[in-house]
């Protein structure tokens, strides 16, 4: 009961100058709360670009390609050796070449990709509308931008007919002389549509292209009975002269990054909490200063000195605690209403699920709690201390 | 005019089982790199449910006596017994637990807690004893309408009269049922009216709960209403077992203690009744 009596007192003294102590409580409060935001921001800015890359691409899925295209190749002879390597299951492959479309009298040149059956099971892509999952002989996939150049309806795409042809180098036909030969034009159904912003682009069967001579391609995505082989299929990989890369590889990079911006915001924090340090060393000193006679009173009436510095340290723990509860309340709150305004802005937008550009930073909350009732217990000491020197008698008939 | 102190009164006013005793205190302070001794060599017996007033000039030692007798402050030299037990011998611990229990100090001006109305600020030394605050409430209530004060349970201390928050702190003094009320001028700053009234409260109620009060005044008027007069002058003390005699100032006690000093002077042998 004597402690719920100290707490109620604490409160009081705590609260007897009004505006001062919150102006202490806000102090504490708006810096607590500019670290939650940051650091939420930053842990929900991570996991938003890693999401991202994760979502368009697999995390068991290496990316293969030239390191030059005047040497070594991805011929059959090459993608049958990576075929054959410990730990790959199959070996999707892609070549980027330029390409028409004519739909209705309008012709689009555009980027134009041969891609294997399997590609789009390798490569995780969100559709606007149908899928690539199930590409076959005479299917395509094109981007959203190729059919506003045609005028077509997006919910009304899948299933129509559409011309295309790609123009083949002779990067990619080692018997072919020219430069580049026009293919044959072939209609192709569309079957799935991908959002690629302003970038129209069309993803059609290699087979057709094969035909046509191409005996090698720009592109490899192999993929990998369980993600722990990479390492080993990559070091073979790149010992035949090729280049991988590796979704894992940009979120290395990404946690990199925010590990330096997680460092500067532990320095901001640091600054931030000496602020605070000093802010409730103040009031508390000046409490005491204040309620001198207060303690001489409760010392003559039988308080014990262990009481005393209770009394001082729970009033400094409340100060910096309640302001650290403020401050991440705020936060929280100021972080929904940051991730709500980034849903609305970005409505419509290449995201591929709701985006949550702030994460509820739970570590940092904890720190922050348990930090600011360390704080206040030490700023709480010293005052504490002097509290107990105090001459109760003289203080009383001051 | 000269007291006449009757041989028979010390007997009288034998105290035979006090609650509070001091044997030889001395309480010695450095002051500009000299030692000073505020309280030189005080012996003191004080009987259960006695009211017992110190008076003397300012300054002669009165309350670092009491400070000492409430223990608050070790003396530097003798002892101080509190139902036949060293007062210092206790822990601090123990110390403050007595100070908690049993032992109220009541003073002129009256600390308040600004922010609690009456009836929590007299509840205070059973909220510090560690009772729920429901029953500490009702048992402050009653107490203030004891002392009359039923009318302002719920206002701040602070806005009652110099009278009312006198009986207020007597209240507060008496809550916890002590054993030793000190009570330093407490009526000094009060109107005629104001100090009948304390004076009356405070006398009424500490009889009623057998409770002994040690007060420190500079008030004479106290002298007639109390069983025991010690006067402190330069840190020393006379127990002036003489109560026939009527002081009207503080000068009368001091040339009454001079006089009665100098005849002891005189008559080395001759038993006398005011005693250093």
């Amino acid at each position: 009961m004597r402690q719920l009596f100290f707490i109620r007192l604490a409160l009081l003294n705590t609260f007897k100058k009004r505006l001062r102590a919150c102006l202490a409580i806000g102090g504490i409060a708006l810096s607590s709360c500019i670290m939650i935001i940051l650091f939420g921001v930053s842990a929900g800015l991570q996991q938003l670009v890693s999401t991202e890359i994760s979502r368009s691409e697999s995390k068991d899925t290496v990316t293969v390609n030239q390191r030059n295209i005047q040497q070594i190749k991805l011929d059959q002879e090459n993608i049958s050796k990576i075929q054959s390597i410990s730990g790959v299951t199959a070996v999707e492959r892609s070549v980027g070449l330029l390409g028409t479309m004519t739909y209705h009298g309008i012709a689009l040149n555009l980027p134009t990709y041969g891609v294997t059956k399997d590609y789009f099971a390798a490569v995780p892509t969100t559709y606007n509308a149908g899928s690539g999952l199930e590409l076959s002989d005479n299917d395509i996939v094109v981007s959203k931008k190729v059919l506003e150049v045609f005028g077509i309806d997006q919910r009304q795409a899948v299933g129509r007919q559409i011309s295309a042809n790609a123009s083949l180098t002779k990067d990619y036909n080692s018997r072919q002389t020219e430069p580049s030969v026009v293919g044959a034009v072939r209609t192709y159904k569309i079957i799935g549509v991908v959002d690629r912003g302003e970038l129209p682009v069309a993803y059609l069967p290699i087979e057709g292209l094969q035909e046509q001579g191409l005996d090698s391609v720009s592109q490899l995505k192999v993929r990998l009975a369980v993600p722990e082989k990479m390492p080993a299929v990559r070091e073979s990989i790149e010992q035949m002269g090729f280049q991988t890369t590796s979704v894992q590889d940009t979120i290395g990079q990404i946690n990199k990054l925010f590990g330096v911006i997680k460092n500067i915001l532990i320095i901001f924090g640091f600054i931030t909490f000496a602020i605070t340090v000093s802010s409730a060393f103040t009031i508390i000193t000046l409490t005491l200063m204040e309620e001198t006679r207060q303690i001489g009173f409760l010392r003559i009436s039988g308080l014990p000195n262990r009481d005393v510095k209770k009394l001082f340290i729970i009033q400094s723990v409340l100060l910096t605690s309640l302001g650290a509860l403020f401050g991440i309340v705020c936060g929280v709150l100021g972080g929904a209403i940051v991730n709500g305004a980034a849903q609305a802005a970005s409505a419509g937008e290449a995201f591929s699920g709701p985006i949550i550009i702030f994460e509820i930073p739970v570590v940092q909350i904890i720190i922050v709690l348990m930090l600011s009732s360390i704080i206040g217990w030490a700023v709480g000491i010293l005052p504490a201390k002097r509290a107990i020197l105090i001459k109760p008698l003289d203080e009383l008939k001051e | 005019m000269e007291p006449v102190i009757p041989d028979d009164k010390q007997s009288e006013h034998q105290v035979t089982s006090p609650i509070i005793e001091a044997l030889g205190v001395s309480k010695i302070y450095k002051v500009a790199g000299e030692m000073v001794s505020l309280v030189s060599d005080v012996t003191l017996q004080i009987g259960y449910g006695d009211f017992v007033v110190i008076f003397g000039p300012s300054g002669a030692g009165k309350s670092t006596l009491m400070t000492m007798l409430m223990g608050l402050e070790k003396p530097d030299i003798g002892e101080v017994f509190l139902k036949g037990e060293s007062l210092y011998g206790y822990s601090e611990e123990q110390l403050t637990a007595i100070r908690r229990k049993k032992i109220s100090y009541f003073q002129q001006t009256q600390f308040w807690i600004d922010s609690m109305d009456l009836v929590d600020n007299v509840a205070l030394p059973l909220y510090l004893l560690g009772k729920r605050r429901r029953p500490a409430r009702i048992q402050a209530t009653k107490m203030l309408e004891e002392v009359g004060l039923k009318d302002s349970l719920h206002v701040k201390p602070h806005l009652l009269s110099s009278g009312q928050q006198q009986k207020a702190a007597l209240a507060r003094a008496l809550i916890k049922e002590p054993w030793l009320i000190f009570a330093d001028e407490p009526t000094a700053h009060l109107d005629t009216k104001s100090v009948e009234e304390v004076t009356k409260t405070l006398l009424s109620t500490s009889k009623k709960y057998g409770i002994t009060i040690i007060m420190v005044t500079h008030d004479l008027n106290f002298l007639k209403l109390s069983e025991k007069w010690l006067f402190m002058r330069d840190g020393r003390l006379w127990d002036i077992e003489d109560r026939n005699n009527p002081f009207t100032s503080i000068r009368d006690a001091m040339s009454f203690v001079d006089t009665q000093v100098k005849k002891q002077d005189d008559t080395q042998d001759k038993p006398f009744e005011v005693t250093a």
